[in-house]
């Protein structure tokens, strides 16, 4: 068995500088994610932005945006507009037709047109939708402030100033506009005992990372040669033995690039920590104490992987079912968008698999709120998988022998 | 036309092979079902970006009318107004909503004064765990509630100090001047852009369905260059010169592209994402191809399937970040124009990158023709 689990080990870490290499390529690609991101938010704030185009004459825009919205106007021609929108690099743009002040001014609404791509649905081009209401909502309301001041001025005979009235009432209605804050008395609890986004994303990005991980090891995991594994039963070396074997050099490998990721977040984070909560004083050690403390759930995920490839067998199917894996269950499970974005019934579902629980896991162990519990609906799901393998495997070996 | 009906043959070879590999027909309609069952429990069930709770101090008039308005809203903001104080702060504390506005008591007084300036003490209270976008958009939608409130004060408050001084007009008579105004229509209104494609209003839980399924195609090409490699390193292919080993190569991914794209297809259907027949059969073709030739380059680049197989998360993550899976990033374009996905996904709903598809697949062919011609000849691979 010892001679295996060398062979094992060896053939595992003889992959490893390819994997070592993808691994890097990767963390780049997330990193680069990262600084994408910040690159188009608030620097004060670490928050992204939505840029909107704007063509036409729209002054009153600008003073909108310099009032606190998370909203970047940017004036361009209909064509660079409509180039941009194409490109994806605004999420939409505002027509204002000529004399369109003028308009709201003497209640003719010649109306301006937000034209955004028909391919709806996002979260930003819904949010930016909600806005575009309130905003028409607004204007409206002050137009009714307006119009009834001229109206009454008219109707009770005291319109001597009414132009200067209405200038004077006009600026009125923008101060409250621009100074809207004021009425808001906001109180920023922290965090505590829970996760920010930005903490949830980086817990959420590794755990995705745990589930796809199982691709690049295809070689290790898939495409077992079953003569070999009866050969060596009939040698004495049963299927437990061999799948232990198997299975802890698969586990070493990934222990060593979890780890490897550790000591790259860990470096990064004491250099800045992207405005994220959790990062905040991180170091190497912190880093690896947190894989060390979360190997209940690196045992759980490799233990579901090395079962999926047990039942799928072949190179394409094995490849496609890693991949259904990591992406399905990581988006039910809240890697992609937050659980609570979900219906009640979902995320009921969600915390019940085993995604579901190794996710909130680690999540856990990340805001220091692990219980027992967890560790126990891990550790079952890890024995249920184990066991599974085990079954497969003998069958496959034993029974064909038969 | 005798190099044609070699590549048929070998196509209909391969595809005849991954059919009948039982696991890899099973999971392909497997995929149907995982969309249609998700897509079931999503669609008619609420679902929120943002939970925030409502508490009132008192009765007022507009707090109980801005309560009214928000909970009843149609919005991807979920709002419930909660009986006590402690209850709503005890949902922020268990982290079962993001926000508790608290409505303070006397509102309407508060916010009669505050149109006169005459306070300027915080009238709502907002308690948050932290400050973001979402968050702070979402207030931008209680002021608009208060706003109608708010405007109405100003006008009222404008004209009994500066223009009626002498004369007694009661509220009812400022309410019904105020109320009385013919609306003028939206200020705003949203048009699509590119009308030749059809608008898609989905719910936003499933926008990212197409994206993810879109990966399957690429991931299936992949695997298939896999399973080719690893069939020429058992020496399947050996009777043919590395030059010749093209025409397997491309029947290898074309047929798994093939394949996986009727499972992915049928998936969007049902999914409720689709944008008509023709559009998405018209798109899939184009994205088969695109597909096939971006793998045919991996396959032309690398010999050993283990190799391969390893960059295969760092290229899904790629996609998934830069193509417009789940958000738009405008960073690294060279990089996303070397992705078949950023090219498929915009294709859907903007009819210039089919033609954009189109070049693309062609140049991505070109290239891995002579990937083939100039590495495979010297039997030599840049991965090895």
């Amino acid at each position: 068995m010892k001679m295996y689990l060398k062979l094992q080990l060896k053939k595992a870490f003889k992959l490893y500088p390819a994997i070592i290499l993808v691994t890097i390529i990767t963390l780049t690609s997330i990193a680069a994610t990262c600084v994408a991101l910040l690159s188009n938010s608030d620097g004060k704030n670490n928050q992204q932005k939505i840029t909107i185009g704007v063509v036409g004459d729209a002054d009153i825009l600008y003073d909108i945006a310099q009032s606190g919205l998370y909203i970047d106007f940017v004036d361009m021609t209909e064509e660079e507009a409509q180039y941009n929108l194409k490109m994806r690099k605004i999420n939409g743009y505002v027509r204002i037709p000529p004399r369109f002040i003028q308009g709201i001014y003497y209640g003719r609404n010649n109306p301006a047109q937000y034209i955004m791509l028909n391919s709806g649905g996002g979260v930003g081009t819904l949010l930016v939708k909600e806005i575009v209401g309130i905003v028409s909502d607004m204007v409206v309301e002050t137009q009714n402030g307006i119009y009834s001041l001229q109206v009454i001025e008219e109707d009770y005979n005291m319109d001597e100033k009414v132009y200067e009235n209405i200038n004077e009432l006009n600026f009125s209605y923008m101060d409250f506009t621009f100074t809207r804050d004021e009425v808001f008395k906001i109180d920023l609890l922290g965090v505590t005992d829970r996760l920010t986004m930005g903490g949830y994303y980086v817990v959420g990005i590794l755990f995705f990372f745990m589930l796809i991980w199982s691709i690049s090891c295809n070689k290790l995991l898939g495409g077992r040669n079953l003569s070999l594994s009866r050969a060596l039963n009939s040698r004495g070396i049963s299927v437990i033995s061999q799948l232990v074997c198997e299975y802890l050099s698969y586990l070493a490998v990934t222990l060593v690039t979890l780890l490897g990721i550790a000591f790259i977040m860990g470096t990064v984070a004491n250099i800045n920590n992207f405005g994220i909560y959790e990062l905040e004083g991180m170091t190497v050690m912190t880093a690896i104490g947190y894989i060390i403390k979360i190997l209940p759930v690196i045992i759980m995920i490799t233990l579901m992987q090395m079962m999926f490839y047990e039942l799928v067998p072949g190179t394409v199917g094995s490849i496609l079912m890693q991949f259904i894996l990591a992406v399905g269950l990581g988006y039910v499970s809240g890697c992609f968008y937050p659980n609570y974005f979900f219906p009640q019934t979902m995320q009921d579902i969600a915390s019940y698999l085993p995604t579901g629980v190794g996710f909130s896991y680690m999540r856990k162990t990340m805001s220091e709120t692990l219980e027992f519990s967890d560790f126990l609906y891990v550790s079952v799901y890890a024995v249920l998988f184990g066991f599974i393998t085990f079954i497969v495997r003998k069958r496959r070996i034993v029974g064909d022998e038969k | 036309m005798k190099k044609i009906s070699k590549y048929l043959i070998w196509y209909r070879m391969l595809t005849k092979r991954l059919l009948k590999k039982f696991s890899f027909v099973v999971i392909l309609l497997i995929i149907p079902i995982i969309v249609l069952c998700t897509k079931n429990v999503l669609v008619g069930q609420e679902s929120s970006i943002v939970k925030v709770a409502l508490f009132k101090e008192d009765n007022s008039v507009i707090s109980q009318r801005i309560i009214k308005s928000l909970t009843e809203k149609d919005s991807i903001i979920e709002f419930t107004e909660y009986d006590t104080r402690d209850e709503a702060e005890n949902m922020l504390k268990n982290n079962s909503v993001d926000a508790v506005w608290v409505f303070n008591k006397d509102l309407d007084e508060s916010v009669d004064k505050y149109s006169l300036r005459k306070i300027t003490e915080p009238f709502i209270e907002v308690l948050q765990r932290e400050e973001n976008v979402t968050l702070q958009l979402s207030r931008e939608m209680l002021y608009g509630e208060l706003y109608s409130d708010l405007s109405y004060y100003v006008y009222k408050n404008y004209i009994k100090q500066n223009v009626a001084i002498d004369k007694d007009i009661s509220d009812e008579v400022y309410r019904q001047y105020y109320n009385g105004n013919e609306r003028n229509g939206d200020i705003v209104k949203i048009e699509y852009f590119n009308l030749d494609k059809p608008v898609n209003e989905t719910n936003y839980l499933l926008a990212p369905i197409r994206g993810l399924l879109a990966l399957i195609v690429v991931l299936c090409s992949l695997a298939s260059v896999m399973y080719f490699l690893k069939d020429q390193q058992e020496g399947k292919f050996d009777y043919l010169s590395p030059k010749k080993r093209y025409i397997p190569a491309f029947a290898y991914t074309l047929s798994a592209a093939t394949l996986s794209a009727f499972a992915v297809i049928l998936a969007v259907f049902l999914s409720g994402v689709s944008t008509g027949v023709l559009n998405e059969i018209i798109t899939m073709v184009l994205y088969i191809l695109a597909s096939t030739a971006f793998c045919l380059c991996f396959c032309m680049v690398f010999k050993s399937y283990g190799k391969l197989g390893a960059t295969i998360p760092a290229l899904i993550i790629l996609m998934l970040v830069l193509s417009p899976v789940f958000f738009e990033i405008n960073v690294l374009v060279p990089v996303k124009m070397l992705l078949p996905s950023y090219y498929y996904l915009n294709a859907i709903y903007n009819v210039e990158f089919i033609f954009f598809m189109m070049i693309y697949a062609i140049v991505m062919f070109a290239v891995s023709y002579l990937l083939n011609k100039f590495i495979k000849k010297e039997k030599n691979s840049l991965l090895n």
